[in-house]
């Protein structure tokens, strides 16, 4: 798989999220597993969270897995995770797609907000 | 002691009118909304059946108003955005200090349905129109959920 890169971006993005008292407040009722999917070699990530924090982040190779999925270009998701791009704009113009609840679309909105302002 | 019968009831429809006004003359939420908040949007709170319509047009706020039960189905046919208040006591809920409307969607007393590009867009001025909202709270009567009834009784929106 050659995307250590967007690994250790999101494990990067991750540790920031768990470390934000004020996120770790907001979401502590908050359960859900995202997968984040490499269009271009489909395959991806699951981030598992639990009551609010991540617990665990494995490799996929399943789409069906995640109830809320980020989908993109692997260099597009690693300047995503890094605050390089929007995420907001990148949604809005068609370059990334979300797929999954309008609750946990609407958290992971907050979640960028709150990291990269 | 504030004269009851001089205040605004909040959730009423004197209530929206204020609020509308106050939004549309803010430059804040109409910088924000310039050009991106084009939405039809309806709150339903469940327990009474009732809703909030909202028509925005290019920023500016041309409707707002309640919606009776009888008519729920119809406004809901037409919005691009529906919010699903549990109860009244959440509607109240919104008008705390330190009680937002995005962690109300968190905690799940708020379910929200629909075109979620636009709610992305309007998302930031929303959140101001939820700033000018608590301000006027602070000079509104908040019935309990009996006397709301009543008064939604006695204006026939149930």
């Amino acid at each position: 798989m050659s995307s250590d890169e967007l690994e250790n971006t999101i494990k990067n993005f991750v540790d920031k999220y768990n470390k934000n008292i004020k996120l770790q407040n907001m979401l502590k009722n908050w359960s859900s597993k995202v997968l984040i999917w490499i269009r271009n070699i489909n395959k991806g990530f699951v981030v598992r969270i639990e009551k609010g924090k991540v617990v665990e982040i494995t490799k996929s190779e399943n789409f069906n897995e995640g109830n809320v999925k980020i989908v993109g270009d692997e260099s597009i998701l690693i300047d995503m995770f890094k605050g390089i791009k929007n995420p907001s704009s990148l949604y809005l113009n068609g370059v990334i797609e979300v797929y999954g609840p309008e609750r946990d679309q609407i958290i992971l909105d907050k979640i960028v907000e709150e990291i990269w302002g | 002691m504030k004269n009851k019968m001089k205040q605004i009831v909040y959730g009423s429809q004197e209530f929206l009118d204020r609020l509308k006004d106050a939004v549309n003359k803010d430059t804040i939420f109409r910088d924000l909304a310039k050009e991106d908040y084009n939405a039809n949007e309806l709150i339903i709170v469940k327990d009474l059946g009732i809703g909030l319509w909202q028509r925005t047009i290019n920023g500016e706020i041309k409707d707002f108003m309640l919606i009776p039960k009888k008519k729920i189905t119809e406004y809901e046919k037409q919005a691009e955005i529906v919010y699903y208040i549990d109860s009244y006591n959440s509607l109240v809920d919104i008008c705390r200090e330190g009680a937002s409307f995005i962690q109300m969607i968190i905690d799940g007393q708020i379910d929200v349905k629909g075109d979620m590009k636009k709610l992305k867009r309007i998302q930031a001025a929303s959140e101001r129109m939820e700033l000018i909202m608590k301000k006027i709270c602070k000079d509104s009567l908040i019935l309990s959920k009996e006397e709301y009834i009543r008064l939604l009784l006695q204006k026939n929106y149930l």
